[in-house]
């Protein structure tokens, strides 16, 4: 059952999600739960880091204003990934960027260096992907969505969708262990 | 299936690869912006304003009146939404459809007898969204440059500020407790918990597990 609510504020706007359980999922909630989500498909997508907020922006624009209309027929996530695309299309870089030097730049003291570099590393092999095998390890092995859903989400075959990931995770760890060996100077 | 160093690493690659906390306000700030200007319009079609002021100063009345009326026609601004199949532009446009006509009010009549006292402050404005965007930012840098001192100063000034009014207070929240947890100061647990019981799904709440886990 989809409720609305009469506030169009951001707060206090509800939808009752039809599948599995009850509950109310305000505006606030999907913003909170899913920004990271959001934010790292558009980087997967091939939008540039210093767009990131716009787009991410005009990606809850669009939830703020169709949310009400979610009846819970497809996951969440999978929705949302339907309007993080079209907004991403919109904002894709033209030219790859040699590499991803502005993670290092947000990087805060009190992170574990480690896990910023490991971010670094991960975000560069991610770039030199083509667009069909990125997206496809993102959804996979950063946002953890099934094989299945995430061939629901891309509009493709469930086999098409295991062949990229499997291409795309022989070519993630080729690159992991050559950037590696790089590090220790071989 | 890939392999468990290959997974450590995109786990531990994955919040650094979203948005850190300062970028998770701006964006909410710049949505509020956006679809506070869509939100319903507004039909306003006939005001009369009458204010007064009563102003009670060392045991005498001055006693400010204003009294003014106006006629208004008025609509908020009407958004063009997209198509269902298509996704707005950035920044979202807005179209401005409706004229809002107001007659020219009649002079104002304004009676005035000030004491010689000096007034009251003025009741405290609220805090405004974008004020409390400036301090979430400035809190945020100085976590990173791990000034703990001067987190603590501004989260300060946005408690005066907010007075329990604000629409970050969870962000707020999670910075101060954070540093809390940075600075060893068994109060975070404290906060921790009265942030759980009042955001219990919160999306901050796995940055505070890994930042406060070192205490007892």
């Amino acid at each position: 059952m989809v409720s609305r609510t009469n506030a169009p504020d951001m707060t206090t706007l509800a939808v009752s999600l039809e599948s599995g359980s009850a509950n109310a999922l305000t505006f606030d909630e999907v913003y909170e739960q899913h920004v990271g989500f959001v934010w790292r498909v558009l980087r997967s997508l091939g939008v540039e880091q210093a767009q990131l907020e716009d787009a991410a922006q005009d990606v809850f624009v669009v939830v703020h204003r169709k949310l009400r209309d979610f009846e819970g027929r497809s996951q969440l996530t999978t929705w949302l990934f339907a309007i993080t695309r079209k907004v991403a299309a919109k904002h894709r870089r033209r030219v790859r960027p040699a590499a991803s030097a502005d993670l290092m730049s947000t990087a805060d003291p009190f992170r574990d260096t480690a896990r910023a570099e490991a971010a670094a590393l991960v975000a560069r092999i991610l770039d030199g992907m083509d667009d069909d095998k990125r997206i496809v390890f993102a959804l996979v092995e950063l946002e953890r969505e099934s094989v299945a859903e995430v061939a629901r989400m891309l509009g493709i075959n469930p086999n098409t969708a295991s062949s990229r990931l499997r291409l795309a995770r022989e070519e993630f760890a080729a690159a992991v262990k050559r950037e590696r060996a790089k590090g220790r100077g071989r | 299936m890939i392999d468990a160093q290959l997974r450590a690493l995109l786990d531990q690659s994955r919040d650094a690869l979203g948005p850190d906390r300062a970028a998770i306000a701006r964006v909410r700030h710049a949505v509020g912006m956006k679809v506070g200007v869509a939100a319903a319009p507004v039909a306003i079609k006939a005001i009369a304003i009458k204010l007064a002021a009563v102003v009670v100063v060392g045991g005498s009345v001055a006693a400010v009146a204003v009294e003014r009326s106006h006629r208004m026609v008025a609509t908020a601004p009407e958004i063009q939404l997209a198509p269902e199949h298509e996704v707005v532009d950035q920044p979202t446009p807005v179209h401005i459809e409706a004229p809002i006509h107001e007659a020219a009010p009649p002079p104002a009549r304004v009676v005035t007898r000030v004491a010689p006292q000096a007034l009251p402050p003025p009741a405290p404005t609220p805090i405004t969204l974008s004020r409390e965007t400036e301090l979430v930012d400035a809190a945020t840098r100085a976590m990173r440059a791990a000034k703990l001192d001067e987190v603590r100063s501004i989260i300060a000034t946005y408690q005066r500020e907010a007075a329990g009014a604000g629409q970050l207070a969870k962000e707020i929240s999670a910075i101060e407790i954070e540093a809390l947890c940075r600075a060893a100061n068994p109060d975070a647990l404290t906060k921790l918990a009265a942030f759980d019981a009042r955001w219990p799904r919160a999306g901050q709440r796995s940055r505070l597990t890994a930042a406060c886990k070192g205490l007892p």
